[in-house]
């Protein structure tokens, strides 16, 4: 088995990590957040932290900002958006907070503002360079538990299984609101490259692979499949998935799930690509680089059996070779 | 002899009862029966018994002397014994898989007795009834009905009754008068109005588990539950609700039980479906959606088990998800306390102060550590290291949600753990964390707590949550507090932590030592002892840890610790990975080899799996159930194919595999492969850096590929003798072992080694009734079953047999098998249903309606599925089309089955039967050799053997048995499909394969094969000389027990070329040779181009080879001479080429240098066909059509 040049960075956080991101721009550019409230900005080249920058609450998600290479955020427990400097380190505060501590935030390439979605069931949107404070503030029937955005989509998942689907170019209301395809609760949301659907994974070791387009052909091509799941004699294991990441190029995306796997998969072609040997710890985030010959996999405990020993939180950077995300082509019989 | 009850009378009450009763001058003696002469006699049967163990005693029934001295015990020792029980078991674990005694009463009376004394008696009879002991005799049944019968099911009794009786259990007279009584005792009890209710008693170590997991437990014993005699008086019980469960088979059957089924042991987890999940939230929420996706159908097995705490994610109505549950627990509720004063206990005041003394320097003010500072005493630990038993704590949590509000101070409290972290501090290198700049967030320091006082607010009602205000509440934080801290400050805190530590002897730092807390938020740490309780260092307090910079730090520094202990990155991460104890995953196979491997041999999964051969892990080891990675083009072979005129660049795999071998030593690193001083060692092959790949990149003519690079096979075995036989057992397990150590398990792996499930058994029944269907002539069809199936744990799956192929070319009786007296058989079988969702996205899925082949092993042999699936891993989906696809493979206790894809078209030898008739066979009609493949034919033929022979040495696996019946033909032509072209040359690369793709041959039965990617390089092989051997089809080293590599291959192939052709075996003539000799032969076949400079003292030790028939001269001769002179003698012309060095040094000369004329030879026979197909008008399409619509037939 070739197990490629994958090492893992130094000086993890020392708790949870809850996000990895690379940036858009720069493949050695990654941040990392974490519940030991620093975010971190790792020089994966070199294997190397570029800065620390420490908060006073555990940080639950950030992002870089799509169109200034050089400007990252991210949100946590402390209910605010914040925006990084990521060469000075220099962090700025958004106003508006949300009641309740912020789960995930994205930002938009297309119109270069920051969607965040919160457990006080709200969705709030902001333009750094209109206002310091946001500029929409959309509220929701449930928490909002993952969300991502692209080609003018915004997907989010909150409690109760709901998927609400906004065109971002007309927030007053939602674009679709559909349920969930899962019967349990949604992990994560990760939208297509080709900005033809989204991909959502549920804790109960399952994703599925829909898409926007209402039309019946379309929506006939939607589909779950089982994974991260295992069988040990007569017990069948479920593992939530807690990460998904699409390959920029190919299209094709990886789950990562709390037995620490990562399978790679063709979702066009409903194929499997190959599976990753099990990391320490769960997968909590995954994230490829721009160019998608990189991936990075942050081994941390998610917390979903509470309180119990773990491995120690890491992230490992996997060379990707290209075989490895390359879709599969329908063997002929 | 009369017997006076005198004599009894004084031990009556020590008299354990025996159904059968007890003779009664036995008792007699045995109450007067001495000690001594007890032991003496006990001793005597140990050491009968022991001696008919090591066979010295000859005995035909060997469970006689177990029964006598059962027997003898229990007459002997009137008032019991206690390792009767243990002898009873022992007895019957001895025996149980003695079919000997499968209808010895003696025996099913032993087990009666058993499971009369046992806590579930009704799982010792299923496990009867699965194993088939006692199952003729009445007993059987009454007694089982009985065990039925008081535990109230009424109905199974029944219906065992009725079950005893259809089989014609005997004696026939007795069970029915069972039948009866019980009948009327049924309807005389419904009668009454006594209802007792009937409480299933609380399972524990059952005794099955006990017999078989040998253990001298006499719990199960306390109370016996189950007496039944004839004549008992029954309470009525009504049926339990749960009486006819799925789950209660009556008498299941091997295919739908699981013989090592759970008999109500602590660890069997019932699924919950989750319905309080989908909360509805609003009146606004549409619906609107399409039709829901069905989810995959596939039947999850009986239990499935969730990863996550279900408990947690819904509370009240409200769903939280993990990150809500993980902030909830980092932030506290303190309890409400009773008094407003605190109490610290004397001992706790006493080593606070010791504690702080030592510690603390003057600067820090750590006003928490005066006397009056509260300092609580928590055994918890936090998140890395936790201790903190998870339903306490939540405990805890809730139990504060329910308390009334008291007081209204937010404190924090913090543990700071134990020795580790400060011993980890103590090594801690301040350098490395200041390395970086370190940002400070400008926040101020109330606004956090805040943050998570607001959260917890919010989840909670407001009037649990516990607000304290202290007195203090503006004071300035101490700095050390200040989460805005840089680190150096910090460090050096620690250090001096430690140094003082350090100096402290023997300082309470034990397991029960104090743990300093801090307090944080606006408190002074003095100010707030008022609020907080005390806890003894015992108790598990109620407050949870709090969220400080303190903690952030210490655990920052433990983190940082162990990076230093995993630094290097690239050898390190397989390390951590190999050794952690997260990450080992687990053989599969029982390994019953001698082995120095510190794993226990014979270690089944489940034994490692419950952690007896972990080291201390506390986390479940997950089984890796992936498929195997299926490599989208093994780009090398695939470039070959694309240049087949101009490969002269590309390098036959185990070529490239040497050369980034001596690129490393030219770099100067030493990376050996085989590490000679460790035995046992596992090594890793060379890790290939960028630049070795890009070297080897550059060296390949294509520009646009990918060089796959796969040299990292990731164990070797080194302690191998050289030569070895490589079909022994004992070293395929090992190899199968490691394999399980180091690679995914493949998807299509199905590992029930418990299950005693025989698809073989089956299959003889199909086969009976399909003779038996033969025999009906009358015309009416044989009303048996169709013999439909599925196995164990798969029920979307079945299966339809269909007939055996064993006729003629598919039986397979390796010859270690017989050995020990297995056998192999090879079965047609149609897939019924599956479910239309692939569960798992397998490459090998199997549809509706498929024919497969079953091939059928007792004893289990995985081998030949693990060589599949290596194969499938490391060749391209080109040359997989020429090797059979393997399905799945089904392992249980006594068989495996491995499912394969069928060929519907038949074997090379199949063709060559019939060509003469079919009109594809050589020489038209009048030729006497009328069973022959015409020429082209064969060469085509040729030519797909020697690619996928060559394609598979260069992944480095050696087939062992080729010959004409292992090359299935493959013809897959879709007449729709374009297929014009005459021929094209490589097999279908070319993009205008048109077709030729599809055509060729698919060679099977790898259970020979050997992978020679887990030994040492210079591996060599050897078979002992076998009795008859037969040089049409074993090669010459085999025969001669020579050691071997590749060349049995060539040879097997040579014989199949010759059958072809010839179409009889083969026979050949074998004449002493030198080198001159060979050299002769070299030049006059145009073999190789030989280079004479150093060979001159090479000895050859094998005879030369050549046919004894004579070729055809309307042959192209020199074609076919050419190849059986290269085929045949393979292995001599491979060493003078290895011996051949130009220039004197050995770059770039590959382990089989032969391989390049076998590629020449390829594709000069292409030339050949071509040529043959253009001018003479010939097509070979025709004849391949002619083939299929021949073997269809």
């Amino acid at each position: 088995m070739a197990t490629s040049n994958e090492f893992e960075l130094v000086d993890p956080p020392s708790d949870g990590i809850s996000s990895v991101k690379f940036s858009p721009s720069d493949p050695a550019l990654l941040l990392c957040t974490s519940w030991d409230k620093s975010l971190r900005l790792y020089d994966v080249k070199n294997n190397s932290v570029k800065f620390v920058l420490n908060s006073k609450n555990p940080i639950l998600n950030c992002c870089f900002d799509k169109l200034d290479v050089n400007k990252g955020y991210y949100a946590g427990v402390s209910r605010k958006l914040v925006s990084v400097d990521l060469i000075t380190g220099l962090t700025t505060d958004y106003g508006s907070p949300h009641t309740q501590p912020i789960r995930c935030l994205e930002s938009s390439k297309e119109t270069g503002t920051i969607f965040t979605g919160s457990w006080d069931k709200s969705v709030k949107q902001f333009d750094p360079r209109t206002s310091n404070d946001a500029i929409g503030e959309y509220a929701q029937p449930g928490k909002i538990f993952a969300l991502d955005v692209s080609h003018h989509k915004l997907v989010f998942a909150m409690a109760g299984r709901a998927v609400y689907i906004y065109d971002i170019r007309n927030m007053k209301e939602p674009y679709q609101k559909r349920e969930s395809t899962l019967k349990f609760m949604t992990r994560t949301v990760k939208c297509m490259p080709n900005g033809e659907g989204y991909v959502s994974s549920s804790i109960e070791g399952r994703v599925a692979v829909e898409f926007f387009d209402p039309s019946e052909e379309v929506q006939a091509k939607k589909y779950a499949f089982k994974c991260h799941r295992q069988t040990v004699d007569t017990k069948e294991i479920v593992y939530p998935v807690n990460a998904v990441a699409f390959h920029p190029v190919h299209g094709t995306f990886c789950t990562g799930g709390s037995d620490g796997v990562v399978g790679i998969w063709d979702g066009f072609n409903k194929k499997r690509l190959k599976f990753l040997p099990a990391y320490p710890a769960g997968i909590s985030s995954l994230d490829f680089s721009c160019t998608g010959d990189i991936l990075a996999i942050a081994s941390s405990y998610t917390y979903e059996e509470g309180e119990k020993d773990h491995a120690p939180d890491s992230i490992f950077i996997r060379p990707i070779v290209e075989s490895e995300v390359l879709p599969k082509h329908i063997k002929k019989t | 002899m009369e017997i006076e009850f005198n004599d009894i009378e004084r031990d009556k009450e020590n008299i354990v009862s025996l159904k059968h009763g007890r003779k009664a001058s036995s008792l007699v003696e045995a109450l007067n029966l001495t000690t001594t002469d007890k032991n003496k006699i006990i001793q005597d049967f140990e050491r009968r018994i022991q001696k008919q163990e090591e066979n010295e005693l000859e005995t035909q029934d060997e469970l006689d002397i177990y029964l006598k001295y059962i027997n003898w015990i229990q007459q002997n020792f009137p008032a019991g014994h206690k390792d009767l029980n243990e002898l009873r078991f022992k007895t019957c674990r001895k025996f149980k898989a003695n079919s000997k005694y499968k209808n010895d009463l003696r025996f099913l009376e032993l087990w009666i007795s058993v499971a009369r004394d046992a806590k579930e008696p009704i799982e010792v009879f299923k496990y009867l009834s699965i194993n088939e002991i006692g199952i003729t005799f009445s007993l059987f049944y009454i007694e089982y009905a009985s065990a039925m019968k008081f535990m109230g099911k009424y109905k199974q009794a029944d219906q065992i009754f009725q079950l005893g009786i259809n089989r014609k259990a005997l004696p026939e007279s007795e069970l029915l008068r069972n039948y009866i009584q019980f009948q009327k005792d049924l309807i005389s009890f419904t009668a009454e109005t006594d209802l007792t209710i009937n409480n299933n008693p609380k399972p524990a170590k059952t005794i099955l588990r006990t017999i078989f997991t040998a253990e001298n437990n006499d719990n199960v014993f306390e109370v016996p539950m189950y007496q039944p005699q004839s004549g008992d008086q029954l309470k009525v019980r009504p049926d339990s609700s749960d009486e006819l469960n799925e789950d209660e088979n009556v008498l299941p059957t091997a295919v739908t039980a699981n013989a090592w089924a759970d008999f109500g042991t602590e660890d069997a987890v019932v699924k919950k479906k989750n319905s309080n999940i989908s909360a509805t939230f609003g009146d606004n929420f549409e619906k609107n959606i399409q039709k829901r996706e069905k989810g995959p159908k596939k039947t999850v097995p009986s239990i499935t088990e969730l990863r996550f705490s279900e408990n947690k994610l819904m509370i009240d109505g409200e769903e939280y998800c993990f990150e809500e549950y993980k902030l909830k627990s980092y932030s506290f509720v303190p309890s409400p306390k009773k008094n407003s004063s605190v109490e610290l206990g004397d001992a706790t005041k006493q080593r606070i102060s010791k504690f702080e003394n030592k510690l603390y320097t003057s600067d820090i003010s750590h006003s928490n550590l005066t006397e009056d500072a509260t300092l609580t005493t928590q055994k918890k630990k936090f998140c890395l290291s936790p201790t903190i038993n998870t339903k306490e704590a939540m405990l805890d949590v809730f139990q504060m949600f329910n308390q009334p509000l008291s007081d209204d101070t937010v404190f924090g409290l913090q543990t700071q753990d134990e020795e580790e972290e400060t011993i980890s501090a103590f090594v801690y290198k301040p350098e490395a964390v200041q390395s970086f700049g370190v940002f400070q967030d400008t926040e101020e320091v109330k606004d956090d707590d805040q943050a998570i006082k607001d959260f917890v607010m919010k989840n909670c009602s407001s009037d649990d949550v516990i607000n304290h205000k202290s007195k203090v509440e503006n004071e300035p934080l101490d700095t050390h507090f200040n989460r805005s801290n840089t680190f150096p400050d910090e460090n050096e805190r620690d250090v001096n932590l430690n140094k003082n530590k350090a100096n402290s002897s023997d300082e309470s730092f034990n397991e029960d030592s104090i743990k300093l807390y801090e307090l944080k938020s606006n408190l002074n740490a003095l100010n707030i002892t008022d609020h907080l309780e005390t806890h003894d260092l015992e108790e598990e307090g109620d407050l949870v840890n709090y969220f400080t910079p303190k903690f952030d730090k210490i655990a920052k520094k433990k983190n940082a610790f162990k990076n230093f202990d995993l630094m290097t990155p690239i050898t390190e991460v397989n390390s951590f990975r190999e050794n952690s104890i997260y990450t080992t995953s687990l053989s599969n196979f029982s390994f019953t080899g001698n082995f120095d491997h510190t794993i226990n041999s014979n270690a089944t999964m489940s034994t490692i799996l419950s952690g007896s051969n972990q080291s201390s892990n506390s986390i479940s080891v997950d089984f890796n159930l992936s498929p195997r990675k299926k490599s989208s083009k093994d780009s090398l072979m695939q470039n070959e194919n694309e240049l087949l005129l101009k490969n002269n660049d590309i390098m036959h795999q185990d070529e490239l595999y040497t050369y980034s071998k001596i690129a490393d030593a030219e770099k100067g690193t030493e990376k050996s492969l085989v590490e000679d001083t460790k035995p046992n060692r596992m090594d890793f092959g060379d890790k290939l850096d960028e630049e070795t790949i890009m070297e080897s990149r550059s060296k390949s003519n294509d520009v646009g590929s990918e060089l796959e690079v796969d040299y990292e096979f990731p164990f070797i075995l080194n302690d191998i003798s050289n030569p070895v036989n490589p079909y022994d057992q004992v070293l395929i397990n090992k190899i199968l072992y490691f394999a399980a150590q180091y690679f995914e398990q493949p998807d299509g792996l199905v590992l029930l080694q418990k299950t005693r499930f025989s698809v073989g058994e089956i299959f003889k029944t199909a086969l009976i009734n399909q003779e038996k269907s033969k025999k009906l002539k009358s015309g009416k069809n044989y009303i048996g079953e169709d013999l439909i199936f599925h196995f164990p744990e798969e029920e979307d799956i079945s299966y339809k047999f269909q007939k055996k192929l064993g006729e003629g070319n598919y039986i397979i009786f390796s010859k270690f098998f017989t050995l020990l007296g297995g056998y192999a058989s090879v079965f047609l079988v149609e897939v019924l249903n599956n479910s239309d969702e692939e569960p798992y996205f397998s490459q090998n899925f199997i549809k509706k309606n498929e024919l497969v082949a079953m091939k059928i092993q007792s004893p289990s042999a995985p081998w030949e599925y693990y060589i599949l699936s290596q194969l499938q891993n490391r060749l391209s989906e080109l040359t997989l089309k020429s090797i059979i696809n393997p399905l799945s493979c089904h392992v249980f206790q006594q068989e495996s089955v491995l499912t394969l894809s069928y060929g519907k078209f038949g074997s090379i030898l199949d063709c060559i039967n019939k060509a003469h008739k079919n009109g594809f066979g050589s020489g038209g009609t009048t030729s006497s050799l009328s069973s022959s493949l015409d020429e082209v034919l064969v060469a085509f033929f040729t030519v797909e053997m020697l690619n996928v022979l060559e394609k598979v040495h260069a992944c480095g696996i050696i087939h062992g048995d080729v010959k004409a019946d292992n090359f299935l033909v493959r013809l897959d032509i879709d007449e729709e499909e374009i297929w014009d072209s005459p021929y094209q040359k490589g097999g279908g690369e070319s993009e205008d394969a048109d077709g030729w793709e599809n055509v060729g041959i698919e060679l099977i039965d790898w259970g020979n094969s050997i992978d020679l990617r887990v030994f040492p390089e210079s591996q060599k092989f050897i078979k002992g000389a076998i009795k008859k051997a037969d040089p049409s089809i074993d090669p010459w080293e085999i025969r001669n027990g020579k050691e071997f590599t590749y060349e049995i291959d060539w040879y097997g192939c040579a014989s199949v070329i010759h059958v072809m052709l010839f179409g009889k075996y083969m026979t050949i003539l074998e004449e002493e040779a030198d080198l001159s000799y060979y050299l002769t032969y070299a030049s006059k076949f145009k073999v190789a181009n030989i280079h004479i400079n150093k060979i001159a003292d090479l000895m050859i030790t094998k005879p030369h080879l050549k046919l004894s028939n004579n070729l055809k001269r309307y042959w192209n001769m020199e074609l076919w001479q050419r190849t059986f002179e290269i085929l045949l003698n393979s292995s001599v012309y491979n060493e003078i080429l290895l011996n051949c060095q130009e220039n004197g040094d050995i770059c770039g000369v590959p382990e089989f240098p032969l391989i390049e004329e076998i590629k020449n030879l390829k594709l000069d026979l292409e030339k050949f066909i071509i040529n043959a197909t253009k001018s003479s008008g010939k097509s070979l399409r025709t004849l391949l059509k002619k083939i299929k619509s021949a073997q269809l037939d």
